[in-house]
């Protein structure tokens, strides 16, 4: 437990940092969504804000208690979810043609979202007390790919790529700032490389379809491209300044699908402008330059990795997701942290920060 | 230190990012806000009214009525749960019910969704009555196709459904949009390019909350064109009512110029229920039910023909020479082929017959003994010579073309003598059935059977020409003798169907089949003289012809008389 002491050495820059984000994403998601919750009743909104109070407690209580007691629960946790990932191939739910969802107790999740966190939290004990076995990285790294590559594959065959994606450059963010050696770093990225045309052949047709758009969006404008088109027309008709808030007329005419979910950076980009999509990425890079700050001043190697684990994660997110609204990467269907609709994921992002403090609180303070 | 490396990464990432976003926003900026502003003109769907279907005297068989629609604006939806529970009591539909259709039919504030497909008129003007109450309620008058005697007309007509992705696919060069109602099945699918309207619509600006800014421009609607039937709507809703609660089918034609009657496939199905979202589980019924109600016997039940076969083989038989028409046969109720033995349906036999004997009582060994003289291939060859083996070419979707067994992979004498008398391999259409009938009434005359007489704005549907068959007169009239007693012989087998004052001809038939039941035919012409109508009646497992199917037929010929058509 945290005297109270302790709990005043919170990084407050960061979690100002996070709430602001999570503000940001309430007023996003309230102007992409409030009319069809005037006109049938279903909020997003609402449902959205019991998700985030539910987030906050899992954050706070990831703050109080040592985040060395998860790490030590670490493998439990891993295993539990790979059991949830597989039930899901059992028993999941099926929309849209994936079977990724799991209805618990009346509420519906996504197992794969927990499954980025647990991830991160087995690779960080397993590579955090291996500190000696840098020298024979090739052993530490058949393990530590194996790690990744179990969920990895769970996922896929949901299927679900981009999730599935997501876990490569979460370790080898970890691997790197473990220490490995960084030749062999190159050349596994090489090899990596070198298996692309194979995995192609391994994607289903929508998949490839997606990636076949991605490269030329008006090849199928009013199908798979269709998104991606209009996205680009919200984003750029924002303009300077933007067409203000509850006024993006690309947002409110029913012109993007998904804005809630995956697309809710074109409504920001619509109706916020260049000026106002620059201070939310600013605020991003403000939230990962504290979290990497943070990781520098612990003296603890699980810690570090921990949150090495947990940036990596989201700073992919960010990119890829903000990438493939702009038309600039292959929509795999990333959502955006802290705004993006959906339950499993904002408990993912908000459980993130709360471990990211839980480190914070424990580092030594000079 | 490696969290450099790490924190490098992230900055070029999001660098990237930005860079991409301020090249979009900035130097892009304005191409992009005209293509939003493009975004903002949205087409308001008009829907075209369908051409009618009418009978031969005028009368709509099929028809866009306007009924009224009861939508909601969502723009103007002030409480939703509020106008739901007022809706409730005038509509008869819970709150519960309505709000869900809303939320499934949802699409955005400017779009309007329907919510009743159909309110009867009173309920209609009490909803315009209280408007002031129910901001966002509207009524809207939609065309909606509408059949009279639905059943009756369900085979024939067909009906009209939202077109299926598959069928898109290949209609879409032809102007067909995802919304489009198209025909199915019967006249709705044949005619759909004349029936179909060309749907008009409204182009209108609209601002950032989807509120109508001002019109742009507008396509008026425009209505499909009729078609004009030869069908008669009471003769038609009769045939159904003869065939109630039995599978099979009744066509009625003229065999001078194969102008349809009256066309029925029973069970049939309300081609109304298919226009009415309430009637859902009807039309799943009717799509997947074991009785098949959508397929059209008359036209694609392709059965044995079992006795109604012998006047074929009787005029082939007499032409090749191969009888004469004194040649006398003695039925002593069975016949013996080698170590085979076919019998008779008359046990204790026919004794001595001539071929008009024969075809009066449907004596089988007579024409075992006919069909072993002239043999598997001028059997064929006659059945071919009318029209067996291919479509009719009647104006409806899928006809089937039977089975005549020209190349038979395994064949014994025994197959000749069953073929003879209409059983064995051979398949017929009741339509073809009819034709052929026609044939004989005509002496040689051809009918190409047909439905549509007109098409609204093309000068006089043309069909082909009878095509003229260069029959023989003396075996021909042989036959129609024998036909004739058939009906009024106090010994024919169709004695049943006798109605006084029609001089009618005709030949039944007990088709027997491996699934229950022999199937009950009777094929006729009335008057004898100059005939002015031919039927068939088909009756699937109806047991034997002379009783089922000549009863029906004696009932339908009663009728004709009562319309003046005999």
């Amino acid at each position: 437990m945290l005297t109270r002491r302790e709990l005043r050495g919170i990084d407050r820059p960061l979690l100002v940092a996070a709430l602001l984000l999570l503000a940001v994403g309430f007023l996003t998601l309230y102007s992409a969504s409030f009319q069809k919750a005037q006109a049938t009743g279903v909020s997003f909104f609402t449902r959205q804000m019991s998700w985030a109070a539910m987030g906050g407690l899992l954050a706070l209580l990831l703050v109080v208690v040592d985040y060395h007691r998860w790490l030590e629960w670490a493998y439990l946790l891993y295993g539990l979810n790979l059991l949830l990932l597989l039930l899901v191939l059992e028993m999941g739910v099926v929309r849209g043609g994936a079977q990724r969802w799991l209805t618990l107790a009346g509420f519906t999740i996504q197992p794969s979202e927990f499954a980025k966190v647990t991830t991160v939290l087995a690779l960080a004990r397993y590579l955090g007390s291996r500190r000696e076995m840098v020298k024979q990285s090739w052993r530490a790294l058949i393990f530590a790919g194996l790690f990744a590559a179990v969920p990895m594959f769970l996922i896929l065959r949901e299927p679900n790529l981009g999730t599935a994606s997501v876990f490569l450059p979460m370790a080898l963010a970890m691997l790197l700032v473990w220490g490995i050696r960084l030749k062999v770093l190159g050349l596994l990225l090489a090899a990596g490389a070198a298996l692309v045309p194979l995995g192609w052949m391994g994607l289903a047709d929508y998949q490839r379809s997606r990636l076949l758009v991605f490269l030329n969006p008006n090849m199928d404008p009013l199908g798979a491209g269709y998104t991606v088109v209009q996205s680009r027309i919200a984003i750029g008709s924002g303009g300077l300044l933007g067409k203000g808030w509850l006024a993006g007329t690309q947002n409110q005419l029913n012109f993007l699908p998904e804005r809630h979910t995956d697309f809710i950076f074109s409504v920001v980009g619509e109706e916020w402008g260049f000026l106002g999509s620059s201070l939310l990425l600013g605020l991003f890079a403000f939230f990962f330059y504290r979290s990497i700050l943070i990781a520098t001043q612990t003296r603890d190697p699980f810690g570090r990795l921990l949150i090495v684990g947990l940036v990596a994660l989201l700073a992919s997110h960010l990119v890829v997701n903000i990438g493939m609204t702009m038309g600039l990467m292959p929509v795999v269907g990333l959502p955006l942290p802290f705004l993006s609709y959906g339950g499993s994921w904002l408990l993912t992002c908000l459980g993130a920060v709360g471990m990211i403090l839980s480190v914070g609180v424990r580092r030594p303070v000079f | 230190m490696r969290l450099l490396i790490l924190q490098r990464l992230i900055a070029g990432g999001l660098i990237l990012i930005w860079a991409g976003l301020f090249t979009l926003q900035i130097p892009q900026g304005g191409r992009f806000q005209q293509q939003a502003e493009k975004n903002r003109i949205r087409l308001i769907h008009l829907p075209a009214a369908r051409g009618a279907i009418l009978d031969r005297n005028g009368v709509p068989l099929a028809e866009d009525r306007l009924s009224f629609e009861l939508t909601i604006f969502p723009q103007d939806l002030k409480d939703p749960g509020q106008t739901w529970t007022r809706l409730e009591s005038l509509v008869r539909i819970s709150a519960k019910e309505l709000s869900s259709r809303y939320r499934k039919g949802y699409q955005g504030p400017f779009a309007p969704v329907p919510l009743v497909r159909s309110v009867p008129s009173e309920t209609a003007f009490l909803l315009e009555e209280r408007r002031a109450q129910l901001p966002g309620v509207f009524v809207r008058p939609v065309p909606r196709r509408t059949y009279r005697d639905g059943p009756a007309l369900g085979s024939v007509a067909g009906y009209v459904g939202l077109i299926a992705p598959e069928e898109l696919t290949h209609l879409q060069s032809y102007g067909y949009t995802f919304r489009d109602f198209v025909g199915k099945e019967g006249l709705e699918q044949e005619y759909d390019s004349v029936l179909r309207g060309r749907d008009g619509g409204l182009q209108v600006e609209v601002d950032n909350r989807g509120r109508l800014v001002r019109q742009i421009g507008f396509l008026v609607p425009q209505r499909g064109r009729a078609v004009t039937t030869s069908l008669d709507g009471r003769v038609q809703a009769f045939c159904h009512h003869l065939l109630k609660g039995i599978s099979g089918a009744v066509v009625v034609m003229n065999p001078d110029t194969g102008e349809i009657l009256a066309l029925v496939s029973t069970p049939s199905f309300d081609p109304n229920a298919f226009v009415d979202p309430a009637r859902e589980r009807e039309v799943r019924a009717s799509l997947h039910g074991v009785e098949r109600p959508m397929f059209n016997r008359a036209v694609r039940s392709a059965v044995a023909p079992g006795s109604i076969f012998k006047p074929v083989v009787a005029y082939a038989a007499l032409k090749a020479g191969k009888i004469r028409p004194d040649t006398i046969f003695v039925c002593p109720g069975y016949f013996e082929l080698g170590r085979g033995l076919f019998h008779c349906w008359r046990e204790e036999g026919h004794g001595p017959q001539t071929v008009t004997d024969a075809l009066e009582h449907s004596c089988n060994v007579f024409f075992y003994q006919t069909g072993h003289r002239l043999g598997r291939e001028g059997i064929a060859q006659a059945a071919h010579l009318f029209g067996l083996g291919s479509p009719t070419g009647i104006d409806l979707p899928k006809e089937s073309k039977g089975f005549v067994p020209d190349h038979p992979t395994s064949w014994q004498e025994g197959d000749t003598i069953s073929f003879a008398i209409g059983q064995g391999p051979l398949q017929v259409t009741p339509l073809q059935m009819l034709v052929l009938m026609s044939v004989i009434a005509e002496d040689g005359k051809v009918p190409q059977p047909h439905l549509v007489t007109d098409v609204e704005g093309e000068k006089g549907k043309s069909h082909p020409q009878p095509a003229r068959l260069s029959l023989e007169p003396e075996p021909l009239s042989v036959v129609k003798i024998g036909l004739e007693r058939v009906v009024n012989s106090p010994t024919g087998t169709g004695r049943l169907a006798q109605v006084s004052g029609v001089h009618a001809a005709g030949k039944t038939g007990t088709a027997q089949n491996p699934r229950g039941l022999p199937h009950a035919w009777f094929l006729g012409y009335a008057p004898v003289e100059h005939p002015k109508v031919s039927l068939v009646v088909f009756l699937e497992h109806g047991g034997r012809g002379g009783v089922s199917a000549a009863m029906v037929a004696r009932d339908l010929f009663a009728y004709l008389k009562e319309l003046e058509y005999l």
